[in-house]
C-alpha cells in the first residue's frame, strides 16, 4: 500500500472493474454518512496524519503494559490513551489496568469475565434496556442472570433491584449498569445501586459500567453522573467509535488492577499472564484513540459535549413546537420521539424500538443540519397522523 | 414436540403475516394457537422445520422463543422475577437465565432457561404459557 490519500480506487493493483466498484462505494458512503442521524457515530474526526500507518501491520498482541519481542506495535501510544481515560474515569492511582478493545461488546465481555472469575457463584443483574449483546455475552460466559425492570425513561427500576436482591441475598450480585442505554441514553445511578447494596448489607459485590455510549460524555458534563471508579465501579467499558470517533470500531476497557492480578495468578499455569480477550490486537485503533486525546484533550471533549447538548435541546424544542412528543433524558444527546415511517427510518438510519425512534446528536452536526432533520421528522409524523 | 411462541399485541394478530412468511419458506404449520391476555397476545406454533421457522420469524422482526425456554405469567410487582427464580432454585432446579419478555395489564411474561424444563412446567402449572 502506498498510503495515498485520494480515492483513486487502489491504483494498478486492482482490475478496472474493482476500481470502479471502490469509487462507487466511496460515493455511496459519502451520501449515507451525511444522512446518518440515528446511530452514535461521531464524524468530526480527521486522522489524515495517521494514514502512513496503514503501511504497517500494527499488532499490540497481549497486554499493553508488558513488553514484546515484536516491535511493530503502538503500545506506547495505547498506554497514553488509556492513562487519559483512566483519569477521566477517576481510576484509583496505581490500581487500574486496561486495553483498547474491538468495541464496547468486548469491553463488557471482559468486565463480566472478570466478575465471573472473582465471583463464580454470582448472579448478574441487568436491566430490561440493556444492550442485546450482553445476553449473548452472558450465554457465552455461562453466567446466571436475572433481568431487572426498567423505568419508562430506560433507567433501572431500583425498587425492582432491591426486591430482587433480597430474594437472593446468599449469592454475590454482579450488577451490570447501563451508562447510556441504546434507545434513550438513560443512565443507571451507581449511587442508588450502592445504597441498596449497603442497605442490604451485601458484603461481596461487583459493578460493571457499560459506558459505551456515555463514557466519553459523562466526565465532561456539568452535572457528573455517578458511574465511575470513584462511584464504585469495578470495571468500565467505553466505545471509541461512538462519541470519540474512529474509522474502525474500537473501545477501551478499564478495570481495577487488583481484580486483574487475581485473574492473572489463576491462569499463570499457561505460561502467560496476558488477560486480554484476544491475543492479536489492532494496533491502529489505539493510535486513533491517542490522536483524539491529543487533539481534543479535556477542553476539546468538553466543548464537543456542550455543543451536542445544546443542539439536542434545540431539536427537542423544535419538535415540541411542531406538536411532536419529543423528549430527552437529563444531559442526554439522544432525542426521543414517536416512531417514524419505515421510509424515514431507512433514509436517516434512525434506530427504532418500543414504538419510539431517536436521533443522536453528534459533534459533527450543526444548527442547519438539526433544523433540516427536525423538518423531515415533523413532516413524516404529520403524514402518519 | 417443539413449539414456537411469538409475542405480539392483541390488535396486531400476526397470523396472516406469519403464515405467509412460513409458507414462502416451505414450512408447514402443524398447529396454531392464538391466546390473548388483555392487550397482549401469544401465538403458539408447531411447525415442520422448527429451526428454520425460528430463524425466518426473527429475521422478519418478530420476538420468538422456542419451548426450550419456559414462558411463565407472573404478577407485575417489584422482585417478581427473583421470586420466580427462588421458587425454581428451591426445588433444586438450576436456572441459566431469567428474562422479562413482556409487561402489560395481565402481568409479566417471563422466559426461563433451566436444567429441568419439565420440572418447571410441573411446578408452575397454569402459569406456564407455552
Amino acid at each position: 500500500m502506498s498510503g495515498r490519500d485520494d480515492d483513486s480506487g487502489g491504483g494498478p493493483l486492482l482490475p478496472a472493474a474493482d476500481r470502479q466498484r471502490l469509487r462507487d462505494f466511496y460515493a455511496y458512503l459519502r451520501q449515507q454518512a451525511a444522512l446518518l442521524a440515528g446511530y452514535p457515530v461521531a464524524q468530526d474526526f480527521d486522522y489524515d496524519e495517521l494514514k502512513p500507518l496503514l503501511d504497517y501491520s500494527l499488532n499490540n498482541v497481549g497486554d499493553p503494559f508488558s513488553g514484546s519481542t515484536c516491535k511493530i506495535d503502538s503500545r506506547e501510544f495505547e498506554r497514553e490513551a488509556l492513562e487519559f481515560w483512566a483519569r477521566q474515569m477517576r481510576a484509583p492511582a496505581g490500581d487500574w489496568w486496561g486495553y483498547v478493545t474491538n468495541g464496547g461488546t468486548e469491553g463488557n465481555l471482559y468486565g463480566l469475565y472478570l466478575a465471573r472469575e472473582l465471583h463464580p457463584q454470582g448472579i448478574v443483574y441487568y436491566s430490561q434496556h440493556t444492550h442485546y449483546s450482553v445476553a449473548k455475552s452472558l450465554h457465552f460466559l455461562n453466567m446466571r442472570n436475572i433481568m431487572i425492570r426498567s423505568q419508562p425513561n430506560g433507567e433501572m427500576d431500583y425498587a425492582d433491584l432491591r426486591e430482587t436482591l433480597k430474594v437472593n441475598r446468599d449469592v454475590p450480585p454482579i450488577i451490570f449498569a447501563n451508562i447510556g442505554t441504546t434507545m434513550t441514553e438513560a443512565r443507571d445511578d451507581l449511587g442508588e445501586i450502592n445504597s441498596i447494596l449497603d442497605e442490604l448489607a451485601v458484603p461481596k459485590r461487583y459493578i460493571h459500567s457499560d459506558a459505551a455510549m456515555c463514557g466519553a460524555i459523562a466526565p465532561f458534563l456539568d452535572r457528573r453522573p455517578r458511574f465511575d471508579f470513584a462511584d464504585g465501579a469495578d470495571s468500565i467499558a467505553i466505545s471509541g467509535h461512538k462519541f470519540i470517533g474512529s474509522p474502525m470500531p474500537c473501545g477501551i476497557v478499564l478495570a481495577r488492577r487488583s481484580h486483574v492480578n487475581r485473574i492473572a495468578s489463576a491462569i499463570a499455569y499457561i505460561g502467560n499472564l496476558d488477560t486480554t480477550v484476544t491475543g492479536s490486537r489492532n494496533g491502529h485503533t489505539p493510535m486513533f484513540m491517542w490522536y483524539a486525546v491529543k487533539r481534543f484533550g479535556e477542553p476539546g471533549f468538553r466543548e464537543r459535549v456542550q455543543r451536542s447538548l445544546a443542539l439536542a435541546e434545540r431539536a427537542v424544542r423544535s419538535l415540541k413546537a411542531a406538536g411532536i412528543d419529543a423528549w430527552r433524558n437529563p444531559d442526554a444527546i439522544t432525542v426521543v420521539f414517536p416512531e417514524v415511517s419505515q421510509a424515514l427510518q431507512h433514509r436517516r438510519q434512525l434506530a427504532t424500538a418500543y414504538g419510539i425512534s431517536h436521533v443522536i446528536v453528534m459533534p459533527h452536526m450543526d444548527e442547519p443540519y438539526i433544523d433540516a432533520l427536525v423538518a423531515e421528522i415533523a413532516a413524516d409524523l404529520e403524514n402518519r397522523r | 414436540m417443539k413449539l414456537l411462541t411469538i409475542f405480539c399485541t392483541a390488535a396486531d394478530n400476526p397470523m396472516t403475516r406469519v403464515t405467509e412468511i412460513l409458507g414462502q419458506h416451505g414450512i408447514d404449520i402443524r398447529s396454531i394457537d392464538f391466546v390473548e391476555h388483555g392487550d397482549e397476545a401469544l401465538l403458539n406454533l408447531a411447525v415442520s422445520d422448527h429451526d428454520q421457522a425460528l430463524a425466518r420469524l426473527i429475521d422478519a422482526g418478530y420476538r420468538v422463543v422456542s419451548n426450550d425456554i419456559v414462558l411463565l405469567r407472573t404478577p407485575d410487582r417489584p422482585g417478581a422475577l427473583a421470586q420466580v427464580a427462588r421458587r425454581i432454585t428451591d426445588h433444586g432446579i438450576a436456572i441459566r437465565s431469567l428474562t422479562l419478555m413482556q409487561a402489560g395489564d395481565a402481568g409479566l411474561v417471563v422466559a426461563v432457561a433451566t436444567s429441568d424444563n419439565p420440572g418447571v412446567r410441573k411446578l408452575f402449572g397454569d402459569a406456564v404459557l407455552n
